[in-house]
């Protein structure tokens, strides 16, 4: 066996059945997979396509109808596997009379770690997710986003080797979805291996290094995101300080060459870069009306082709994958043909 | 004075006479019987903890050893079960001995604590009778060899379900490879339970209990508390029974019930909402969430049994405190009384309060020459018992009297039962008296001015036990026929059998007191004999004789109705064990509740449990159903005695019907056996009548439940990790 490979099914299929035994839902059909030691892998798909059924079958949570999962080598219903895995659920099923910092003691319990660790562990994790100031309050009390960040303080407790998120984004805001994405490049970054699932795609985009497209149980498509988004006809050239006439210019050469110009003006940002800029802003001063970024962006610069990620050749990040730990907008050279 | 005297009263209560007769032992012993219980599972667990830190095991060597332990106990299991078979099928063991075999140590416990109580209680002898019970005299006859027989045939019997089950299921070879891993697992699991987890599981199950639920259950038992004390009435005529049997059975009807809901719904909740997925994805083990449930739901109900326990005995206190008045002139009129002789046909009495006055008795001081006129002359002054208790008096500067609080109705009477023999009318030994016609009554009847005869045989009578005399205490049945003047109390005598010419002689006549405890002292001198030299053998045997003295009139007996009361054990010791019974009960309903609600939801394990526990409180009367000693026999033949209303004692006529009936009965009668074996038995738990009524609870007897619910919790406890661990826990 390659010890390179964290997760691996083979042939995994799901059938959920009722009371009875008869056959209610085929949510998973023979999916092969296997992800590797120190990748993001992340698992698309729309609605009840089988993604958070993947999860749950290599969590052992359920088990196959037919096929297998091993994870780290071992059948996935082998609880000493858990001690190297981290899972953040759907929404966060925790103890909702619990504080956060209870909440993190419990689960440092249940791996078996001294006061001592779970203590310090605790500590920092609080910090990480930016919850230091409710810490001492029920979980009961907290919103949305803080509750999915506890979750992720959860899952991250005993510092595991396998990430699971299921949709790890949801809920947050745009300063947490960034914030989650860079967390996990660091992570990866630290060796770690994750899995997640997700249908925000920008998201996906953004972290993962490869993807799995799930419809209706079945695995559609599985590649490198950089392979997968790269629009092989077109050439993208980014530079600055160029004058109109310059920009002209460069448009004739172009066409001279034989080239097709689709766009050429100024770049689109994004709203999440946007809001990124102004919350840092508005940290930065706080009180004032953060100026100057709206009047920045001339209305007509927002083309219609751009804002749907569908009809556009490529969307935001068109780089292999556009790291968003870089602050600041990335110009994006488009023309309309 | 009176302060300095609350001081004394307060640090009596705390420490008692000796120091570990108050409260504070007590309560100290029962934290730390707590702590037993819950040291007993750490053991179990920190010893598995042990095993795995001193060895570490790679997951082969581990899976081997699990493999080994799983099949090693599998095996012994079947060993068991061959054996029983042997021993069952054998021409030597018939049938019907063997039926009595087992209804010698069902009814054993009870025996034993009898027994027990024969010899006075030391904790030595205590262990003794536990072990007898357990193991009995024959390898075959203890209720441990039952219990082992009936967990073999069990655990086989769920094996085989189980691969059946599977069988259906995946086929048969990937069958036998679920049962093999299950199998595996479960031995595995025991030595690889984490203490710390554990704990946590347990710190998680009350934290919930603490923050949800638990105040309810409590105010509830505070409220009750206030209202009763309302309606209670410290004025009837055994109030101390009254208010102990009240606190200890609210306690109990309010523990019950809210550790049943607790237990049963935590776990469901837990996969309703979806918060056991964040757990079990942890390296948690089966066993581990249902012991962790089990521990913290009985460390909160101990806590809470504690606290309870605490605020009862208040409240009893308070309930039953009062005070009398004596007023100079009543303390001279007693006085001068006890010095010429009765002038009023009932003496001197103080105030009334609830409901009753004492009689106020004073007694000269051996030295009372001259007193100046006018003046209370030295001696004491005591109060006569009333419903149960009396008081001290303190006399006060101005002549009158101060009277303490109630005294003497707290009591644990540790009896020595005797062995009761009858002579009938004709003075022939027999072994039975009489029956007055009621056919269910457990008492014998004799007749009066006849030869007829009760005689009980007491063991073990030493002068370094009994140095004052013998405190014999009765409580008769006694039954008029129709000659008799009914408005007249009976009057009867006691014997006791010389031990030279084996005649009997007369100790005093009495007149029978019905429904309550009558106390006698017989003395050290009987006629100019002393007790030790005349009447007890030199075996320490002495035997008590009761005769009915009036014409036509009967007086009912049984063993246990004459006693010697060999002294008194702590009372609040007592309230201890009737708390610590409570604490048993809840400990089985929590056991089962968690395991059930491990496949069932929370509502229906709820039900279920609540079943289990109101067939336990039955499970004598499914026994004698299942061996036939109900009146109107099984469940079918009763049914048609029902619907024909034919009476119970009756035989049916011999039909084709009948024949039917009794067959079905037969039937029904096997599984009715093995449920009344298998299901706890409640009713045995609860010693709140012992504790009411002033009797110690034998320490046998605790002991013996708590085997009694640790055995039964333990197969429930594989059931429940067997459940859990087959599940699909994300349904
Ligand atoms: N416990 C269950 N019982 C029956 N059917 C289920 C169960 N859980 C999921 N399903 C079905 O399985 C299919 C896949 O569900 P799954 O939860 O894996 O989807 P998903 O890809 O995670 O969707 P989403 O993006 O909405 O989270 C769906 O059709 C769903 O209805
Ligand atoms: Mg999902």
């Amino acid at each position: 066996m390659d010890s390179d490979i964290v997760i691996e099914t083979r042939n995994l299929t799901k059938v959920y059945r009722d009371f009875w035994g008869r056959e209610k839902v085929r949510a998973l059909k023979a999916l092969d997979l296997q992800i590797r030691r120190g990748e993001i892998f992340g698992l698309l798909g729309p609605n009840g396509s089988g993604k958070t059924t993947t999860i749950k079958l290599i969590l052992g949570l359920i088990f196959p109808t037919s096929g297998e999962v091993l994870v780290f080598g071992q059948d996935a219903r082998e609880v000493t596997k858990n001690e190297r895995i981290g899972y953040l659920p759907e929404e966060s099923y925790l103890y909702r009379f619990l504080t956060a910092e209870e909440t993190l003691d419990f689960y440092g319990r249940l791996f078996n770690m001294p006061a001592m660790l779970r203590r310090q562990r605790a500590a920092e994790l609080i910090e990480m997710v930016e919850l230091g100031w409710a810490k001492r309050r029920q979980l009961r009390e907290y919103s949305k986003g803080m509750t999915r960040r506890i979750g992720l303080a959860q899952a991250l407790i005993n510092d595991p080797e396998l990430l699971l998120l299921d949709e790890p984004t949801t809920g947050l805001d745009p300063m947490g979805t960034r914030w989650m994405k860079d967390l996990l490049l660091k992570l990866r970054d630290q060796g770690k291996t994750i899995l997640m699932c997700s249908h925000q795609l920008d998201d996906v985009q953004d972290v993962c290094d490869r993807v799995g497209i799930l419809h209706q149980g079945e695995l559609k498509e599985l590649g490198r995101v950089s392979d997968l988004l790269k629009v092989r006809e077109m050439t993208e050239i980014q530079c600055s300080g160029l004058s109109p006439e310059a920009e002209r210019e460069v448009c004739a050469v172009v066409e001279r060459l034989g080239g097709k110009v689709h766009f050429c003006g100024n770049p689109t940002t994004t709203l999440e870069k946007l809001f990124v800029r102004i919350i840092r802003e508005s940290e930065a001063h706080p009180g004032r009306r953060v100026r100057g970024v709206l009047e920045a962006e001339p209305p007509r610069t927002i083309p219609a082709a751009s804002g749907s990620q569908a009809t556009g050749p490529s969307s935001t990040g068109s780089g292999p994958r556009s790291s968003s730990s870089q602050s600041g907008e990335k110009p994006n050279i488009q023309r309309e043909n | 004075m009176i302060v300095e005297r609350y001081i004394a009263d307060f640090w009596g209560w705390l420490l008692g006479p000796g120091w570990h007769d108050g409260i504070l032992f007590p309560w100290l012993l029962y934290l730390l019987g707590v702590l037993v219980l819950a040291g007993l599972a750490l053991v179990v667990l920190v010893g598995s903890g042990w095993v795995r830190w001193s060895l570490p095991l790679t997951p082969r060597q581990s899976r081997s050893l699990g493999r080994i332990v799983g099949y090693g106990t599998l095996g012994v299991a079947l060993l068991v079960i061959l054996l029983m078979g042997i021993f069952l099928l054998s021409p030597s063991a018939s049938s019907s001995s063997a039926k009595e075999a087992t209804e010698s140590s069902a009814s054993s416990p009870k025996d034993s604590a009898q027994a027990d109580s024969a010899e006075g209680v030391s904790f030595s002898k205590a262990l003794l009778r536990a072990g007898d019970f357990l193991f009995g005299p024959g390898w075959q006859e203890g209720t441990f060899y039952q219990w082992l027989g009936m967990v073999s045939v069990v655990t086989w019997g769920v094996v085989l379900v189980g691969l059946l089950a599977a069988v259906i299921r995946h086929g048969p070879l990937p069958a036998l490879k679920v049962v093999d891993r299950t199998i595996t697992e479960l031995a595995e699991d025991v030595f690889r339970l984490s203490p710390r987890r554990v704990w946590a599981l347990a710190r998680l199950a009350i934290q919930e209990a603490v923050r949800r639920r638990i105040v309810i259950g409590f105010v509830l038992f505070l409220l009750l508390m206030l209202f009763a004390g309302w309606y209670l009435d410290p004025g009837s005529v055994n109030p101390t029974r009254l208010y102990l049997h009240f606190v200890l059975t609210t306690t109990g009807y309010l523990m019950l019930p809210l550790m049943l809901f607790l237990s049963t719904f935590s776990l469901p909740t837990d996969i309703r909402t979806k918060t056991i997925h964040t757990v079990v994805t942890k390296p948690v083990r089966a066993g581990e969430i249902v012991l962790g449930r089990v521990l913290g739901f009985f460390l909160v109900a101990a806590g809470l049994l504690a606290v309870m326990g605490v605020i009862s005995y208040v409240f009893v206190i308070r309930g039953l405190s009062h005070r009398h008045e004596i007023t100079a002139e009543m303390a001279a009129e007693a006085v001068k009384q006890a010095q010429t002789g009765p002038t009023k046909e009932f003496g001197v009495m103080t105030t009334m309060v609830h409901n009753h006055r004492h009689a106020i008795l004073w007694k000269p001081a051996d030295s009372a020459s001259s007193t100046p006129q006018g003046q209370t002359p030295p001696g004491t002054f005591w109060l006569a018992m009333e419903q149960g208790h009396t008081h001290r008096v303190f006399p006060r500067e101005d002549g009158s009297l101060e009277v303490g609080p109630p005294e003497g109705n707290l009591i644990a009477r540790v009896p020595q039962y005797g062995k009761l023999q009858f002579l009938d009318r004709q003075g022939r030994p027999t072994d039975k008296g009489i029956n007055v016609g009621e056919e269910w009554e457990y008492r014998s009847y004799i007749e009066g001015d006849t030869n007829a005869a009760a005689i009980w045989t007491f063991e073990d009578i030493r002068p370094e036990r009994f140095p004052e005399g013998v405190l014999v205490e009765m409580t008769l049945g006694v039954f008029r026929s129709w000659k008799g003047e009914i408005e007249q109390p009976i009057r009867g005598s006691l014997l006791l059998r010389d031990r030279t010419t084996r005649s009997f002689v007369e100790v005093f006549t009495f007149s029978a007191k019905e429904f309550q405890i009558d106390s006698h002292w017989i003395p050290r001198q009987i006629k100019g004999k002393d007790l030790f030299e005349h009447f007890v053998d030199d075996r320490g045997r002495l035997e008590i004789g009761l005769k009915c003295l009036d014409r036509a009139q009967f007086f009912g007996v049984s063993q246990a109705d004459l006693y010697l009361r060999a002294g008194d054990a702590s009372f609040v010791g007592n309230f201890f064990k009737g708390y610590l019974g409570i604490g048993l009960q809840v400990l089985l309903v929590v056991g089962l509740g968690v395991a059930l609600s491990t496949f069932l939801s929370g509502p229906v394990a709820m039900v279920a449990t609540g079943g289990v526990l109101v067939l336990g409180f039955f499970g004598d009367f499914m026994y004698r159903l299942a061996v036939g000693k109900t009146y109107g026999g099984g469940p079918v033949e009763s049914l048609i005695r029902l619907v024909t209303q034919e009476n119970v004692i009756s035989e049916l006529e011999p039909s084709p019907r009948t024949t039917a009936a009794k067959m079905l009965d037969q039937l029904a009668s096997g599984p009715l056996w093995v449920m009344s074996k298998m299901l706890p038995r409640f009713g045995d738990f609860d010693c709140s009548s012992f504790v009411a009524d002033g009797f110690d609870f034998p320490a046998a007897m605790v002991l013996a439940n708590t085997a009694n619910a640790l055995a039964f919790l333990l197969p429930v406890f594989v059931l429940g990790y067997g459940f859990l661990k087959s599940q699909e826990l994300a349904q």
